[in-house]
């Protein structure tokens, strides 16, 4: 018996990373030190907010959502994935394609192939978006899926599934809720859930 | 290719839209990190290691989780690379 | 060759992913020298589906229908 009967399942993951990344940082090609950046920069700088703030601008600023749906990335070098001008190493080289939501065009995002996801600027891909199930039924099913999500949406609204198999990466843009006219652009970007830039999902409403 | 999945049939439901973590354990991440470094050192290329992923062994490939796979295009390559 | 927006065309065999390996589908525009991005119809894919799936591909995984 190899003795580790009761130790927690994650345990010998956690081993063979540990033994791997031992063995390549003794090998000069990696160190500890430059791992815990990266994973510091993703945790802290990179996620959904960012996502949500570029939404809210768009929202209230309309050259702004102009120029994102037709040069983000040109945007994102001026504005940093923070809108406040923080850049990260990864940023020039995103391909981020803004695609717009509308009263009948409903967008969902997907990477078939391996869960491609626009990690510089929302951090790295949630769970079910790694999932087998999601990377296989997006494509085929979408409505279906989405109304699993909780999103059933009517049969005169269409669909279009993106799927990254090239260098492109998708952001959806959602309609703006009804009855945020009196809303803060700070406040807007808190209705914007996860889900919903990529299409799995709409903005919350207003309480 | 095993990891062409896209309009495959025989799935069930999405595993719960609330499993929103990217990572479900601290070796998780830390592979994540590695191989962004390792990339970034140039080591290999990000397509390199896509590829990588892609060419898991394919009995293996669908019941391994994401980051499973990860790990082992990473030992792969690293073992090609005469790191390890 | 080049393609033009709105133009219709059949991927080779060549192309990835699977599902959409010898299927027509219509330029949707050009992402950069060697990539398009092309709208397939689902009934086109899969002989079901009211949606419309857009996939990037290589010119040279695309050919005039």
């Amino acid at each position: 018996m190899s003795g580790h009967e009761h130790e927690h399942p994650t345990a010998p993951m956690n081993r063979r990373v540990g033994i791997l990344e031992r063995a390549l940082v003794s090998r000069g090609v990696i160190s500890g030190e430059q791992v815990d950046g990266i994973l510091e920069l993703f945790g802290r700088e990179m996620g959904a907010r960012n996502g949500a703030r570029y939404v809210a601008r768009a929202w209230v600023d309309s050259e702004f959502r102009q120029l994102l749906l037709t040069e983000a990335p040109a945007v994102l070098r001026e504005f940093g994935h923070d809108l406040r001008g923080t850049s990260n190493p990864e940023l020039a080289r995103l391909r981020l394609v803004v695609v717009e939501n509308t009263a009948v065009t409903h967008n969902l995002v997907v990477c078939t192939l391996c869960s491609c996801y626009p990690v510089p600027l929302l951090g790295p891909p949630p769970g079910w978006y790694r999932s087998n199930e999601y990377r296989a039924r997006a494509v085929r099913e979408p409505r279906a899926v989405l109304a699993e999500f909780g999103l059933p949406l009517d049969d005169s609204v269409r669909i279009q599934v993106w799927d990254s198999t090239a260098d492109s990466r998708y952001l959806v843009l959602p309609m703006r809720p009804a009855g945020t006219d009196h809303l803060t652009e700070d406040q807007l970007s808190e209705l914007v859930t996860p889900q919903s830039l990529v299409g799995a999902g709409i903005p919350l409403c207003p309480q | 290719m095993i990891n062409d999945i896209g309009g495959m049939e025989g799935f069930g439901s999405i595993l719960s839209i609330e499993d929103s973590e990217p990572f479900h354990a601290a070796w998780e991440a830390r592979v994540f990190g590695i191989v962004r470094a390792l990339i970034y050192n140039r080591v290999f290329t990000a397509d390199e290691f896509k590829h990588a992923v892609d060419r898991m062994d394919p009995a293996s490939y669908l019941g391994a989780s994401y980051y499973e796979r990860w790990t082992d295009a990473l030992e792969r390559l690293c073992v090609e690379k005469e790191l390890l | 060759m080049t393609f033009d927006a709105g133009e219709s065309v059949r991927t080779r065999l060549s192309a990835r992913p699977g599902y959409a390996r010898g299927r027509a589908g219509t330029i949707h525009m050009r992402r950069s020298a060697e990539i398009y991005s092309v709208r397939f119809r689902a009934s086109d894919l899969w002989g079901e589906g009211d949606h419309d799936v857009f996939l990037e591909l290589r010119e040279t995984d695309l050919e005039r229908a």
